[in-house]
């Protein structure tokens, strides 16, 4: 009976372990929104604002999935299948980017027809 | 005959049915998503004039939303943990927070467009506009999803969580797998529309 207890007794504070965890997560994980609220606001050229603002998503991105979605606890195939939705995911982007240092015609979404047009008529 | 896996995990892939499910369906989510972010890159690179962060977005109330969003996902957790300690009570209470911090970011939200809808900026009027519709739209109805969801858990969850308890409990961590997708999705979409 008071093996029972003791071992309820360890869930409980297991439990609240790890909800105290959660809630510094969440508080983390606002404190580096705000902070790319912050470098948002600062005088940076595109490209280094661009950089420190997705570094910081991409670290609020890997909390998220990694402690608050309990995928460090999860066994291979859910992070298998996270794993290369996200390699996917990610060639997607760096095809769409390589693709502005293809010359070839077409390969531009400025390219398509009527765009060009468009872009100089709002200039 | 009685499914089996509902509560306890399969041995081969350590995950209950409705969690490998749900991890399926959230592999898809970011599929969707990336494919809709990719597209805003691919405009984003290719267009000049661009509007500058703030320019045209409210940044401070889609800060307040982020704010709202991460808090919402911590009263999720909250009440998840609250049935590991089977207090239906306090379940109840989180979820009810979360609901209604998930409708007070849909009332921000609404405010946000109908300023700009004001302002005659419709998904019409620029490639900026029809990217900032498309992708906060669709991630305007996955939270109304979410809502919808936790709303049936809490109309019918007491009569569930007497029947069998441990499926309850497995039925509030997928919904919160789902409502902590929705926030990881935002993560990305507020710096990438309102901050870049």
């Amino acid at each position: 009976m008071n093996e029972a207890a003791s071992q309820l007794t360890e869930h409980e504070a297991e439990v609240r372990r790890t909800a105290r965890a959660h809630v510094t997560t969440g508080v983390i994980i606002g404190m580096i929104a705000l902070a790319a609220v912050y470098v948002s606001s600062l005088d940076l050229p595109l490209a280094q604002r661009a950089a420190a603002i997705l570094f910081l998503a991409f670290t609020q991105g890997f909390i998220i999935l990694w402690h608050t979605m309990h995928l460090k606890k999860e066994l291979s195939p859910a992070r298998r299948l996270i794993g290369v939705t996200m390699l996917l995911v990610a060639f997607l982007f760096a095809l769409t980017i390589w693709t502005y240092g293809d010359p070839l015609e077409g390969s531009k979404y400025t390219d398509a027809p009527g765009v060009v047009e468009d872009v100089e008529e709002e200039r | 005959m009685e499914i089996p896996y509902t509560t306890e995990p399969r041995a081969d892939t350590g995950l209950y049915n409705a969690k490998m499910g749900i991890w399926l369906f959230i592999a898809s989510e970011i599929m969707l998503f990336g494919g809709l972010l990719s597209g805003y890159v691919f405009m984003r690179m290719g267009l000049p004039g661009w509007p500058a962060p703030g320019e045209v977005l409210d940044v401070p109330l889609a800060t307040l939303n982020t704010l709202i969003l991460i808090t919402s996902s911590i009263t999720m957790v909250m009440s998840w943990t609250s049935l590991k300690v089977d207090d239906f009570r306090k379940f109840r209470n989180y979820l009810v927070a979360t609901i209604i911090l998930g409708v007070v970011f849909l009332v921000v939200k609404s405010v946000e467009y109908n300023d700009k809808l004001g302002h005659e900026y419709y998904p019409s009027t620029s490639n900026f506009f029809a990217i900032y519709y498309v992708l906060t739209g669709v991630h305007f109805l996955h939270i109304v999803a979410g809502i919808v969801v936790m709303l049936y858990h809490l109309a019918t969850g007491g009569r569930i969580w007497k029947r069998n308890a441990a499926q309850f409990t497995n039925r509030i961590e997928v919904t919160g797998l789902y409502w902590h997708l929705v926030d990881l999705v935002w993560i990305f979409l507020f710096p990438s529309l309102y901050l870049i």
